[in-house]
């Protein structure tokens, strides 16, 4: 009986798990293929090429969106730890006026939903004359989520570390550079993954605010080329396959620290 | 006794505004400051070009009057009602198949494939969802045909697209809610189980007694993480419909703020509905903070 249950249930998520990664197998061989009109798949590896990679490379607009994109997400995400990071640490170790009523009000941004103030951002960005610039995109990236997680993981240090270090007559500076900024490394790679996703796919604020070359993403570049006519396939899924790749490999390699911070305190207490 | 109080406490320390200084210029800069241009231009007919002129509730009332917006206010209820709860339970049977096997090679995997469309955009997906829809010879379309369903007609038919968008959707986040629970699950030690087993409770009944209700919380969180993630939700429905097929189907809250603001360039109107969509939110926030009585999580 257990036995049949385990297989059941085993078949199921595998179905599912499949069902999840159809679009990405989808994408992974078609944009080996050199596929223009007739798209049927092949499982034949000898016929797999990457010139479809070198075809998008050898787009000038192609490199421009990835190499924004790659810009915008990586200042973004240092961005996002550095002020975040600054925040939470004077929440938790500094003590003046009106702290708690600031952590409140900073609190409540997380009940505003980002969408609904895309429209009147729009109208002030066009005011300063910021459209098509790097600013809009990048500035807004940080938001409260960074600051209480990073918040909660410096909460967690103990006291004797801050003790030590202020009988050493260390100063506010370097104990924030020296010992708080190592100690929350793991939050603060999950927070930087969190950010470098959120950055890199999103697709609203992007459209809105830049409408060349100069300034567009790759989500954006993407969504504007697949309403076409006589789209070549196997271009378009290479191209995907590069938006995909940049967050698939940020996982790959800190996926060990990824969600290593969040529970920390949660359930436990 | 008072030397060790006044040591303990904290003194007032003026450079802790340096310390967030940036941050609170971008809150006020790109959260309060748009919200107040907003509740003010909503009160306008702006266009984008013009002087705007006051038109006191003129937007709003026209809001509650407006067939398309009430349809787009219905189907954001409909992709909510539908969605979330789809993907929270299916997030957290995965999870726990998942951690049952947290240290098998299976398990892992199942983790880690399940995770991969978190990385991905969604619009990005959602274009490649879209190619094996509408193409003939890609496999969705043959092992839809085994049903006699024609995977080409579905993105332009009014009594396919719900179906086809929520399964879709579901697909997508499914994994993130459940990478959430595995951390929540986690946490629980095993010794419980153990007990249990010893008194010779079976799997449902562990399920029901033990995981259930220690994840009561976690699941509040991640129902309400799913609300606010589904009713903000704008990628897919942007690229695989645009609103359609006919007059609105699958017209949402961010669809027909989108499409007024910025192709019919009725701004005021836009903001309008911009803040009927905080309303809405802000209401559903309290309404979770009741559920878990103020217990505050770690999350948001």
């Amino acid at each position: 009986m257990k036995k049949i249950t385990n297989a059941i249930t085993t078949t199921l998520v595998l179905i599912l798990a499949l069902l999840m990664l159809l679009p990405f197998g989808y994408m992974l061989i078609c944009s080996l293929q050199v596929t223009y009109s007739e798209y049927v798949i092949s499982f034949d590896v000898s016929t797999y090429t990457f010139s479809n990679y070198q075809q998008i490379f050898s787009l000038q607009s192609f490199r421009l969106w990835m190499r924004n994109s790659l810009f915008i997400s990586v200042v973004g995400v240092i961005w996002t730890l550095a002020i975040c990071s600054m925040a939470a640490f004077a929440f938790v170790k500094k003590h003046f006026p009106g702290d708690n009523k600031i952590y409140f009000i900073f609190f409540a941004t997380l009940c505003i939903p980002f969408p609904a103030t895309v429209v009147p951002l729009w109208l002030m960005i066009g005011k300063f004359g910021l459209m098509d610039t790097f600013w809009p995109l990048i500035l807004p990236i940080p938001s409260m989520l960074g600051v209480v997680l990073i918040r909660q993981a410096i909460v967690d240090i103990p006291k004797e570390m801050f003790e030590s270090a202020s009988l050493d007559g260390c100063s506010d500076r370097k104990v924030f550079m020296k010992i708080v900024l190592p100690i929350i490394r793991p939050i603060l790679i999950t927070v930087g993954i969190l950010f470098f996703t959120r950055s890199w796919n999103s697709l609203l604020w992007p459209l809105i605010v830049s409408n060349t070359d100069a300034t567009k993403t790759l989500p954006v570049g993407l969504a504007a080329i697949q309403g076409g006519v006589d789209v070549n396939y196997g271009l378009t899924m290479a191209a995907a396959m590069m938006n995909f790749l940049p967050p698939f490999l940020v996982y790959i390699f800190m996926h060990k620290h990824f969600l290593a911070g969040i529970t920390g305190s949660g359930l436990k207490n | 006794m008072g030397k060790i109080k006044k040591k303990r406490e904290k003194k007032t320390d003026y450079s802790g505004y340096l310390y967030i200084l940036p941050f609170l210029l971008v809150v006020i800069i790109f959260w309060y400051l748009p919200i107040l241009i907003s509740g003010g231009f909503s009160f306008t007919n702006y266009n984008a070009l013009g002087t705007p002129s006051f038109t006191g509730f003129g937007n709003y009332k026209s809001l509650f009057q407006d067939k398309m917006f009430l349809k787009s206010i219905r189907n954001t209820f409909v992709f909510v009602g539908t969605i979330v709860p789809l993907q929270t339970l299916l997030g957290f049977c995965v999870a726990v198949w998942v951690n049952n096997r947290r240290t098998t090679w299976l398990g892992k995997i199942v983790r880690n494939v399940m995770f991969i469309p978190s990385l991905a955009s969604t619009g990005i997906v959602c274009i490649v969802w879209r190619i094996l829809l509408n193409n003939n010879e890609s496999p969705l379309a043959h092992f839809l045909a085994v049903f006699g369903i024609e995977s080409n007609m579905i993105l332009g038919s009014k009594e396919m697209i719900y179906p086809a968008l929520i399964s879709m959707e579901v697909l997508m986040a499914t994994g993130y809610y459940m990478v959430l629970y595995l951390a929540y699950l986690a946490e629980i030690p095993d010794s419980y189980y153990e007990a249990a087993v010893i008194d010779g409770a079976s799997g449902i009944q562990m399920m029901r007694y033990i995981t259930a209700p220690l994840m009561k919380s976690t699941t509040i969180m991640i129902l309400f993480l799913g609300v606010m993630g589904t009713f903000q939700a704008f990628d897919m429905i942007y690229i695989m419909t645009g609103g359609g097929p006919g007059q609105g189907t699958t017209m949402t809250l961010m669809m027909s703020l989108y499409q007024y603001s910025f192709k019919y360039s009725k701004v005021g109107y836009g903001m309008a509905i911009g803040n009927v969509l905080i309303i809405l939110v802000v209401f559903l926030t309290f309404m979770q903070r009741k559920l878990l009585n103020q217990k505050t999580t770690d999350l948001y």
